[in-house]
């Protein structure tokens, strides 16, 4: 078991994926000294991650009437929030877009997930209060990124994980783990971590089907991790680009309804009802991203 | 052959015979699919909710088959003032499915449940009834309906397309 789980990590360790560019950016928009020119130079030392970000800028969701031509001028006016999710969309999509066998994703089915459980997540953020809406989103967007790495595994082992999720009654993350040696939980987190991911974001993917757990590991943003649990729950339910594993996880809501009012159980349905309104944003956002 | 997919909420009919009817990803909502063997009409729902009273005041541009309670009496309601006969209605339904692993008693863990309960009795209210149906567990699906030979397809992800 342990050989495998040092396999995997070498295999993380030799994966290239983009990410790094939306981590500086991220780390520089939190320096309260950046600016738009360090920020721009940096962007625009990646060409296809600024002529992606100049596309969807002019897309007909921002509804800016005079063109955005340059980096700069798209920073100025959709401001550094917004660049944040923007660039952690763009940079996940070459990675999330694609076939993800082990769990029975077609092309497009995790990027899908992906995106709506961003857009739930935001949603649910605005709804309680929670301070930043848009780190919700990216919390969201991120939660899975184990899988991408893990799915392989999964693929040899679905069978034997199958048999001890039905024959243990756990779920599917608790018998990855028993079966493969980490979960796609874990290894987000650590792949997370090495690729320099703010802390926040290592433990929403690290706790996002146990957050329970991560009270006790006493996590420092429990209300994040409650929307991206909820909005993960949301998504599978809604059926948006689910895999085999989908549902055979745990949601716990006593947890969610700690979050407040808004999410208390009478709301509930009514809260379903809004959510599916989303659905026609989700679809701008993968057709502005194609 | 044209592909339509019904989306939540999405109520569809159809008498054009190159037509799929799709309803994808069904999680906790069901899709119902209904043909007319004689006149061959296909129509079909992809329902999100049980009640359409959950809502005090319902949204004018709320789409029609979101509701059980709404969308089954417009949908085959529809078929009947198109001159269909109850008879000749076969009606099948997928769906409804659940997370494994619930904890605490929030009444959103069973609206899989829920929604299959509303449509079943839904269906019943219109003096018709559900000829076949895959419904419950914990499992996506999706449900697809042929209007030229009234042919229903069942899969279940991570597995074989089946007729159904
Ligand atoms: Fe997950």
């Amino acid at each position: 078991m342990k050989e495998n789980v040092q396999e995997i990590l070498q295999k993380a360790n030799n994966l290239q994926y983009n990410f790094h560019i939306a981590i500086k950016v991220s780390k520089l928009l939190d320096d309260d000294n950046a600016s738009i020119n360090d920020l721009s130079k940096l962007i625009e030392a990646d060409q296809a991650l600024t002529v992606k970000l100049l596309k969807h800028c002019n897309s007909a969701e921002y509804g800016f009437s005079k063109r955005v031509t340059t980096v700069k001028d798209a920073i100025a006016r959709i401001g550094f929030k917004i660049l944040k999710t923007m660039i952690f969309t763009i940079v996940s999509k070459s990675s999330f877009n694609q076939e993800i066998k082990g769990y029975g994703l077609e092309k497009g089915d995790l990027w899908r997930n992906s995106i709506s459980c961003a857009v739930y997540s935001r949603y649910l953020a605005k709804l309680i209060d929670y301070n930043d809406p848009d780190q919700a989103f990216t919390a969201g967007l991120l939660r899975d990124i184990g899988k991408l790495i893990l799915h392989e595994y999964v693929r040899k082992e679905y069978d034997e994980i199958e048999r001890l999720v039905n024959k243990e009654n756990i779920t599917f993350s608790e018998a990855e783990e028993k079966i493969i040696g980490l979960n796609h939980c874990q290894l987000g987190a650590l792949v997370a971590d090495k690729w320099n991911f703010p802390q926040i974001l290592i433990d929403t993917i690290k706790y996002h089907h146990n957050p329970e757990k991560a009270e006790q590991d006493e996590c420092e943003d429990m209300d994040l991790l409650r929307i991206v649990h909820f909005a993960d729950y949301l998504t599978v339910m809604l059926g948006y680009g689910i895999g085999k594993d989908s549902m055979l996880q745990e949601i716990d809501m006593d947890c969610v309804e700690s979050l407040g009012p808004p999410l208390c159980n009478e709301n509930m349905e009514s809260l379903i009802s809004d959510i599916v309104n989303l659905n026609p944003e989700i679809e701008h956002l993968i057709s502005n991203l194609e | 052959m044209q592909e339509i997919i019904v989306k939540m909420g999405d109520l569809e009919l159809t008498t054009k015979p190159g037509v799929i009817l799709i309803a994808p990803s069904l999680g906790s909502c069901v899709g119902l699919a209904v043909y007319d063997q004689k006149s061959r009409i296909a129509g079909m729902v992809h329902i999100v909710l049980p009640d359409s009273n959950v809502k005090h005041n319902l949204n004018t541009e709320e789409k029609i088959g979101k509701y059980a309670d709404i969308a089954i009496p417009a949908l085959l309601g529809k078929m009947l003032s198109l001159g269909s006969k109850r008879e000749n209605l076969i009606i099948k339904i997928a769906g409804g499915a659940q997370m494994f692993n619930l904890k605490g008693d929030s009444s959103i863990m069973n609206i899989g449940a829920k929604n299959i309960e509303a449509v079943e009795n839904a269906v019943k209210g219109m003096n018709l009834v559900v000829n076949n149906a895959d419904t419950g567990g914990n499992t996506g699906r999706t449900l697809k309906l042929n209007a030229f030979n009234g042919n229903f397809y069942l899969k279940v992800i991570g597995q074989q397309e089946i007729e159904f």
